[in-house]
């Protein structure tokens, strides 16, 4: 793949020049003019996210780079902090500097020790007069415990102030009252591995250059993270990007973003993976010779795991939605449960605190409505 | 930040500093902790108790083999029982003589080279039966 975030120390110095000589005002109005989407699955503008930081009331700020990547399938982010942490670290300046945060953590999940270490030996070899020209701001690793709810951006901060990972209802947003009940900016490892790139190119060619990350994994020949640009089809970053398929058994099914994402059959791989469907870019690919109903259990048994117990409808449904499904696969007494696992499915979306139940049983969905027959 | 919560803020780190150094966090880790910091007792354990990785049994390996998605289409299962076999895991999912124990977690980001485990800190990626058992044999 493409060393996409690789520059040149040149540029790298140029481009935090164009920052350092600019009011936070114009920072944010170059990434809004960027078109820069969070990229850790939830794709909201990143420049109304920083405006409303930088807007919030007055004193204390935090920048809190989400590193905590938990989600089934996703790897870019080990892949950036690994191999460009310094573009990281550069993002993160110019973040503390667009919203007036004097502070910023770094969240990785204590699984990725290399990543750790990258971030670390960067942090530390960092130019001090430039960092210095930055305000000298103080930048925490803090190595989460781990747990997909910690990806969670109130979870993440719950658990940085010292207390159990839940997520919490909002408003307020962490952009009013975050971490320490601060206005707080949570971003992912990938969008501000992004943001020095926009002063590299300027806000016009980066959204015209832009490349989302890909994590591809499962049935196809060359695992791996690949770039591309959002439109690609399913098919060319299947077939092509990721070297078709590993065997010679047919392309059955891809999970898009992840477990909480969406499932797409071999009719819709000229699906283009656009902006708000390629979500945080894992791609699973399945193929014909896998069990649906051995992958919807890993998933519901997944959700059931991860749950932080702090809702019913989660709590609950996510341990009783797999106790269904395991009574359904067997079917000792040929009862048919599938309505009432879509009707607990819809319960659980509509009445969920966070997005973990809420999304928990969309893979179920769509694979039941596609493949009806053989779940 | 106020002195309350730079206290609580430490909780976490404390907390990984515990499991890291005796495996696993101890209830005299838990204590030691709250007195460090002056926190009550019952706010270190609440938040030790809802994370899944500060509850591995205590080993001086620790296995942690993953079980999510990618790495289960990859026959993680097979492996898992392949180690408890090897070791003789307990119900308490520890070797006889503590030397190890055997956990199964969720996705540790490294779908690409699944299935993969962790003993300790060390990663073991694109395991088979025989590579697991040959790592293990290798402590």
């Amino acid at each position: 793949m493409t060393s996409l975030f690789a520059l040149k120390e040149s540029q790298r110095r140029s481009s935090l020049k164009k920052v350092l000589a600019s009011n936070p005002e114009e920072i944010i109005k170059e990434i809004s003019a960027s078109g820069l989407v969070g990229l850790g699955g939830a794709g909201f503008p990143a420049g109304r996210k920083w405006e409303a930081v930088r807007s919030a009331r007055p004193g204390e700020k935090f920048v809190i780079c989400n590193a905590e990547e938990g989600e089934p399938g996703t790897f870019k982010d080990r892949y950036i902090i690994e191999n460009f942490p310094s573009r990281v670290i550069e993002g993160i300046l110019i973040a503390l500097r667009a919203v007036g945060a004097g502070k910023a953590y770094i969240y990785i999940r204590h699984e990725y020790g290399k990543g750790y270490r990258s971030l670390l030996r960067a942090l530390r070899e960092f130019p001090p007069g430039l960092m210095k020209k930055f305000g000298s701001p103080e930048i925490v690793l803090f190595k989460g415990p781990g747990g997909y709810i910690c990806g969670e951006e109130s979870a993440l901060i719950e658990s940085i102030c010292g207390r159990r990972a839940e997520p919490q209802s909002r408003p307020p947003y962490p952009t009013q009252s975050g971490l320490f009940g601060r206005p707080t900016l949570v971003n992912n490892v990938e969008t501000l591995a992004n943001v020095p790139l926009i002063f590299n190119t300027g806000a016009a060619k980066f959204q015209e250059n832009f490349r989302k990350l890909f994590s591809v994994s499962g049935d196809v020949k060359k695992r791996g993270v690949y770039s591309a640009s959002p439109g690609i089809t399913l098919r060319e970053l299947v077939f092509t990007q990721a070297g078709a398929m590993r065997s010679a058994r047919r392309f059955k099914l891809a999970i898009v973003g992840g477990l909480s994402g969406r499932a797409y059959s071999a009719d819709d791989l000229d699906l283009k993976l656009d902006y708000g469907i390629f979500g945080n870019g894992t791609v699973i690919v399945l193929d014909e010779s896998r069990s649906l109903k051995d992958t919807v259990l890993n998933i519901a048994e997944f959700f059931a795991d991860e749950s932080c117990g702090k809702c019913a409808p989660c709590r609950q449904g996510t341990a009783k939605f797999t106790a269904m499904l395991k009574k359904q696969f067997k079917n000792k007494s040929g009862s048919n449960n599938m309505k009432r696992l879509k009707l607990l499915s819809t319960v659980m979306k509509d009445t969920s605190l966070c997005g973990l139940g809420q999304t928990a049983t969309r893979v179920f969905d769509d694979i039941t409505e596609k493949f009806g027959a053989e779940v | 930040m106020n002195k309350k919560e730079k206290l609580y803020a430490n909780v976490i780190p404390e907390l990984m500093k515990a499991c890291s150094n005796s495996g696993g966090v101890t209830s005299e880790a838990k204590i030691s902790i709250a007195k460090k910091l002056s926190v009550p007792v019952t706010a270190v354990e609440q938040t030790a108790t809802f994370f899944p990785s500060l509850s591995i049994p205590p080993a001086k390996y620790q296995i942690m083999l993953c079980k999510s998605l990618v790495c289960h289409m990859d026959k993680s299962a097979a492996i898992y029982r392949a180690i408890k076999k090897e070791l003789k895991i307990n119900k308490a999912c520890v070797s006889p003589g503590g030397k190890f124990s055997l956990t199964l977690v969720n996705c540790l980001g490294l779908c690409d080279k699944g299935p993969a485990m962790m003993i300790n800190n060390r990663t073991f990626t694109s395991l088979t039966t025989e590579k697991a058992i040959n790592a293990l044999r290798a402590l």
